[in-house]
């Protein structure tokens, strides 16, 4: 088993970089989902113009 | 409207310090640095905004907020980005540099897009959400703080000195990472005679052949204080509590109830061994090595990291805290009988000395690392450490030659790998080098002959508590625990499972 390098390199505090990153992607999806709401009619119109 | 524009800010600068705390909750994180840096960084980014407001008055606030939330994501993932081209083996600052300003630019466009705020908006209450729900749970669960709880009401057994008896000063001076003459030898090709022999001129027994009992300081110094072994039966896991190293333990406890004046070393770097109340009298080491480790690990994910090395921390001077805590002994007289615990991180990185004790500037706190230079420079520190320690000695025997004094390494190094594994999967020469370590002891002749060679942490103060009460030492096997280490899973915990592998 590998322990990431992120971990493992400070001492004893954990910086917590892999969690920003993956409350970045959870973030992410839910600002996407937002505009994807905000933008839905558009989108389909788009698509049920093509 | 404005208040909409500053909610947004606030949470993205929020974001980094809550993710922090979540990742570090047990650990005795001051939550009062911490929101103090927290407060500091939204002062910054208001003031970047101004300013970016006052050069760009032609776009509307609303986007050059958007604008900078999206910066601080960029900000304070430097690290990640750097991380990604470090693995694919490329100049992994040279290019997080250029890759975060082609990221910038897009943060630029993406801020343009109508809307975007709500989006950004919902995005940064997850991002924060998340973090807090964790705190919470800890919470909740009553943190870490329930191990031990039992042990704190002992009373000791065995009938301690009459009053005009007079009770021995303790020294414990752990040296973090410290290791054994033979782990030396064979991994370093340093020949450290001189030290011990130094040691033993001045009544020391090496338990030359001694093994830390875990391979990390949490439960190695852990173990030490509460002087056993940390899994009972029962346990399906451990979270160290910090506090136990702090002073809320078994030995300490001991000690006190003999009337012993517990004096704590906080040396500046750890917070691990931090003052927190638990002590009589804290001796504070102000000056510290380069960077402290929150410092350290707030700036660590950013962009400041490797900028703050380069112009800061590179004209800094530092201290292992052993030249402060001898002159501090050599002036402050302490009330009697005293019990002195000091844990000096070195030679622990970050390596701050030459062998000559002048300054160097190797300021990571990198405990993997199997380079050469890095090698060098963990030579080259303890042999400063060692001539300071010698210093501390001689001023401790000069005016109290029946002094017990313990220096004692808490684990060994790692220059083969150790920390790309878990210890269970450790082969010997990996396991004689990550827990093989320094172990000295001045004790009274009468209890000095309980002594051997391969006598380990676990057993240190069951051996001074035997001293006290003049009763033969009931001593523990000598163990290597090979505990699961997983790093820090979930709650930012050191995380062992139950199975652990002996020998």
């Amino acid at each position: 088993m590998k322990i990431s390098g992120l971990v493992i390199l400070i001492a004893y505090l954990d910086p917590g970089s892999g969690g920003l990153l993956l409350q970045l992607l959870l973030g992410g999806v839910a600002g996407i989902g937002v505009l994807l709401k905000l933008y839905w009619k558009k989108i389909r119109s788009w698509f049920s113009k093509s | 409207m404005i208040f909409k524009e500053l909610f947004l800010l606030f949470l993205f600068c929020l974001w980094p310090f809550v993710n922090f705390v979540a990742h570090n909750v047990g650990q005795g994180v001051p939550l009062g640095r911490v929101t103090a840096y927290a407060v500091g960084f939204l002062f910054l980014t208001l003031l970047w905004v101004g300013m970016v407001k006052f050069a760009l008055r032609q776009y509307p606030l609303k986007r050059l907020i958007c604008f900078t939330a999206l910066a601080i994501v960029i900000f304070v993932n430097f690290s990640n980005i750097s991380w990604v081209f470090a693995e694919v083996g490329l100049p992994h600052y040279r290019y997080a540099f250029f890759s975060s300003g082609i990221l910038l630019l897009l943060a630029w466009r993406l801020s343009k897009i109508p809307n975007i705020r709500k989006a950004i908006v919902t995005a940064g209450i997850v991002m924060v959400g998340i973090p807090l729900i964790q705190i919470g749970f800890f919470s909740l669960n009553g943190g870490s703080a329930t191990l031990y709880a039992s042990v704190l009401s002992s009373k000791p057994k065995g009938n301690f000195t009459t009053s005009t008896q007079r009770k021995p000063n303790i020294y414990f001076i752990i040296l973090d990472m410290y290791t054994r003459g033979d782990v030396l030898q064979e991994v370093f090709g340093y020949d450290n005679s001189t030290f011990l022999e130094a040691l033993r001129q001045r009544d020391f027994y090496i338990a030359d052949k001694s093994y830390s009992n875990y391979p990390f300081t949490g439960a190695s110094v852990s173990s030490t204080l509460q002087m056993d072994y940390l899994l009972k039966e029962s346990d399906q896991e451990l979270n160290i509590d910090i506090s136990i190293i702090r002073g809320k333990n078994k030995t300490v406890q001991t000690l006190k109830n003999f009337g012993y004046n517990y004096v704590h070393f906080d040396n500046g770097l750890w917070l691990g061994a931090a003052c927190s109340g638990y002590e009589d009298v804290c001796l504070l080491n102000a000056k510290g090595a380069g960077i402290p480790e929150l410092e350290y690990s707030l700036l660590q994910p950013t962009l400041f990291l490797p900028l703050y090395k380069k112009f800061v921390v590179s004209k800094k001077e530092g201290s292992s805290g052993l030249p402060e805590l001898t002159q501090s002994l050599a002036i402050k007289k302490h009330r009697e009988p005293v019990f002195l615990y000091a844990h000096i991180i070195a030679p622990h990185p970050p390596y701050i000395y030459h062998q000559d004790c002048s300054q160097t500037h190797t300021l990571d706190w990198d405990l993997a690392s199997r380079k050469q230079e890095d090698k060098e420079a963990y030579r080259d520190n303890l042999v400063c450490v060692s001539k300071q320690v010698l210093s501390l000695i001689d001023q401790i025997i000069a005016g109290d030659p029946e002094a017990m004094i313990l220096v004692q390494g808490d684990h060994g190094t790692f220059f083969q790998g150790q920390a790309l594994i878990p210890p269970p999967l450790w082969g010997e020469p990996q396991l004689h080098e990550g827990y093989g370590i320094l172990n000295a002891f001045h004790l009274p002749q009468n209890c000095g002959k309980h002594l051997y060679p391969s006598i380990s942490p676990v057993n240190s103060f069951r051996l001074v508590k035997a001293c006290l009460t003049d009763n033969e030492p009931e001593l523990l096997p000598d163990k290597r625990i090979k505990t699961a280490h997983m790093g820090r899973l979930g709650s930012g915990n050191w995380y062992f499972l139950k199975k652990e592998d002996e020998n």
